[in-house]
């Protein structure tokens, strides 16, 4: 007679050998091209506000998990989760940021971004955009201040969408689209936040992510399409006044955005037909923040108020029942 | 080439891991010393057994009937002595009188079963033949067979479907019946035709078992039959998705497939047909896989039906200290369970004896809202939602889950190992009862 000690439990006894860990590590993999780019410019300057924020992230993650009772704070803390929103927050940061407002950062996002909502799964912001926007309106300046091309000693160079909105079109004309794509130093502008430099190198991350089919393809093309359309449209109708879609696609947050933040898992509608309603929302208010708002970018702001209307998305696009 | 037909909405590839079994031709096993019987092995009203302690029955008796509409019987695949009606627990906690009975080994038969039978048989003696053989869905089901096959007059069916999708990992029963009772199907298939009057055949066969349906197209000679190779897909087996796939109609929810004009069996049940209609051949043996990594020889064997897990283990060639699970089915939708004598039943399509190798228990963790679950779910439903609202008995949140096929894609693809499945499972029970109640 057989001796074993089976174990009973529900079906299926079979599973894909993803998990939670996995999908989030290969996103910070995928955050690589555009981190090692940034460091390869700014050095020290980025590798400091990098590590900081990353570290100050992760450990107010411990400290938190470890107030609301949790079991395993070692092994959660490291899912990988933590260091996104770290990693993210830091991409999101000028490469001139102090190391204590990275800490602040990093408090905000783990505290009012994550777990004052029951952390992991439940936060209804992208924890890091949260962050972001409290210390653009705490700290505007220093915010705002960039450093210009690989001279980490220059400050206070006006991003390309900066100058746009301050001086107008004429200012922007004659920058060569292509080195700002790729991330190359241009004269007399500052690159913006440490992930926004180079849009090939965000860009280059976020299709592997497509490929390993951990992001869906339409939110980061819907997006980036339709801030195309939205200021192309513009463009045609006066240059003079509104920059060509181009420089609206080679500069800014907006890659970065589109693959790494609109597709936030957690804070994003949860069907498809969700998911392109969402894209398509943050495309026109991103657009419609760079043409006619005060702000020289969007792409945060469009993000969180989509956020803001993920339920109310997810209730109205009910998924068609097969034989319905 | 075009790609073969599937069905389209959500679906899964888990690894099939067939090439256990799949080459390894359906071996007889003899009834052991001890058989038995469970008294339901059916869906619908329940059986009593019809025979007391210490009666003499022979081979192919029936030894538990019922009335009503939808039911069924159950035979004795061996002469004996009954010994005992006990209640045995089967796997979900459900409790079951089983007969025991003693194997005399003289195979005595009832008279007039197990022979060449001719003449013409009527529509009503048909369905009257299939009812008193105790055929019953065989692919996993249990559903009474000859219900199934006379659908109310007023719904016209005009395709029969032989489910031979056998889209669960690991098993290979409908495989090797394919390829070892080739004209056996094909006869059964003609029977069920002309007896129902339907024209059309289409039988349903993976792309993974590519031998066997070489082997029915090249020995198919009847122009009603249509042998269909279908992409490989979980869960292709479902009765809706395969009436998809092969014939691109839709089950309305909350409809059956009589509705649409279809009729679905079973690979092993059309054999099962063909025995009772051909040789008044009671159900009392089933074809079933026995693998996994467990087992010291995973194969595919013809086992009286009655015969307890243990002596297939025996038969098998026993299992390794590091099988951890035994599963009733496929490994997707199979039951597990501890007692290794519980016996085998006619919906027993499978047997797995699953060691941790193969089996990765993960701890459930947070839902993070990818949506991979709504992706993978065939019937287009919203498992995690579905899961939240069961486990907190949200009725109100709760219909979709009479909708649920139970085939767990939507456990398999969940990165946070979430048991969605089972919870919705579980949820279909609560809210059956809450309807029950009167809301």
């Amino acid at each position: 007679m057989t001796e074993n000690k089976f174990i009973v439990r529900p079906a299926p006894f079979l599973k894909k050998p993803t998990n939670v860990r996995m999908i989030m590590w290969t996103v910070v993999l995928a955050l690589l091209p555009a981190t090692v780019w940034a460091i390869y410019l700014y050095k020290a300057k980025a590798l400091v506000v990098i590590l900081s924020t990353i570290l100050f992230t992760e450990l107010f993650e411990m400290l938190f998990l470890k107030i609301r009772g949790n079991k395993n704070v070692m092994e959660t803390a490291f899912d990988g989760s933590a260091f996104i929103t770290g990693l993210l927050l830091a991409l999101n940061l000028p490469s001139s940021a102090p190391w204590w407002m990275c800490a602040v950062g990093a408090f905000i996002a783990m505290l009012f971004g994550k777990h004052i909502f029951g952390g992991l799964g439940h936060n209804p912001f992208n924890p890091a955009l949260i962050a972001r926007v409290f210390l653009l309106l705490s700290f505007p300046t220093l915010m705002t201040t960039w450093h210009q091309g690989f001279n980490v000693d220059a400050l206070s160079c006006a991003t390309p969408l900066g100058m746009l909105k301050t001086e107008g079109v004429s200012a922007i004309q004659n920058l060569d689209n292509w080195r700002l794509f790729v991330g190359l130093p241009v004269n007399g502008v500052g690159g913006g936040s440490i992930g926004e430099i180079s849009e090939l190198a965000v860009l280059i991350g976020g299709l592997l992510l497509i490929a390993l089919r951990i992001i869906p393809f339409f939110i980061p093309l819907i997006y980036i399409v339709t801030v195309f359309l939205f200021t192309w449209i513009f463009h045609v109708y006066n240059p003079s006044l509104y920059a060509s879609p181009v420089f609206h696609m080679v500069t800014g947050g907006l890659f970065l955005g589109a693959f790494f933040m609109a597709t936030d898992m957690v804070t994003t509608p949860i069907t498809v037909k969700g998911k392109m309603i969402y894209a398509l929302g943050c495309g026109l208010i991103t657009s419609l923040i760079r043409l006619f708002g005060s702000y020289p970018e969007g792409v945060s702001f469009a993000i969180l108020i989509m956020e803001t209307l993920t339920p109310t998305i997810d209730k109205i696009t009910k998924i068609k029942k097969f034989g319905a | 080439m075009a790609d073969k037909p599937t069905f389209t909405k959500g679906g899964i590839h888990p690894s099939e891991r067939k090439h256990l079994s799949e080459n390894s031709p359906i071996k007889s096993m003899e009834a052991s010393e001890m058989i038995y019987l469970a008294v339901n092995q059916h869906i619908g009203a329940p059986l009593k057994p019809t025979v007391k302690v210490g009666d003499r029955v022979l081979r192919n008796q029936a030894v538990a009937e019922g009335d009503g509409v939808v039911t069924s019987k159950v035979h004795s695949p061996v002469s004996g002595e009954v010994l005992e009606i006990k209640q045995m627990l089967f796997p979900n906690e459900v409790k079951g009188d089983v007969i025991v009975i003693k194997n005399d080994g003289k195979n005595e038969k009832v008279s007039g079963t197990e022979q060449k039978m001719t003449g013409k048989i009527s529509k009503e003696e048909f369905f009257e033949i299939v009812k008193n053989a105790g055929i019953i869905g065989m692919g996993g089901a249990g559903f009474p067979t000859q219900i199934k096959l006379n659908p109310p007059k007023d719904k016209n069916c005009d395709v029969f479907i032989i489910n031979a999708a056998e889209c669960e990992p690991y098993l290979t029963t409908d495989n090797r019946m394919l390829l070892e009772f080739t004209a056996e199907i094909l006869e059964g298939a003609k029977i069920v035709l002309d007896m129902t009057e339907i024209k059309k055949c289409y039988i349903g066969i993976e792309e993974n078992k590519k031998e066997a349906f070489d082997k029915m197209k090249s020995e198919n000679k009847d122009s009603r039959i249509e042998i269909k190779l279908l992409k490989t897909k979980y869960p292709q087996g479902a009765e809706k998705q395969l009436i998809y796939a092969l014939t691109k109609r839709v089950v309305p929810i909350r409809k059956l497939p009589f509705d649409i004009g279809v009729i679905v069996q079973n690979v092993a049940t059309v054999k099962a047909i063909y025995d009772a209609v051909m040789f008044n051949k009671p159900l009392t043996e089933r074809v079933l896989t026995v693998s996994g990594l467990g087992i010291k020889e995973p194969s595919n064997i013809l086992a009286p039906i009655g015969i307890s897990v243990q002596d297939v283990i025996d038969f098998c060639g026993g299992i390794s200290e590091e099988t951890k699970y035994m599963i009733n089915g496929g490994p997707m939708m199979g039951k597990s369970f501890d007692n290794p004598m519980l016996p085998v039943t006619k919906t027993t399509s499978g047997l797995l004896f699953l060691t941790d190798k193969e089996v990765v228990e993960e701890k459930e963790n947070v839902c993070i809202r990818c949506g991979r679950c709504i992706m993978a779910c065939p019937m287009g439903l919203n498992p995690t939602f579905l899961k939240e609202s069961s486990d907190r008995r949200d009725y109100d949140k709760m219909d979709d889950v009479l909708d649920c096929i139970e085939c767990g894609s939507c456990s398999f693809v969940c990165p946070s190992s979430r048991q969605l499945a089972s919870s919705i499972v579980k949820g279909k029970q609560k809210y059956t009862k809450y309807i029950k109640r009167g809301k």
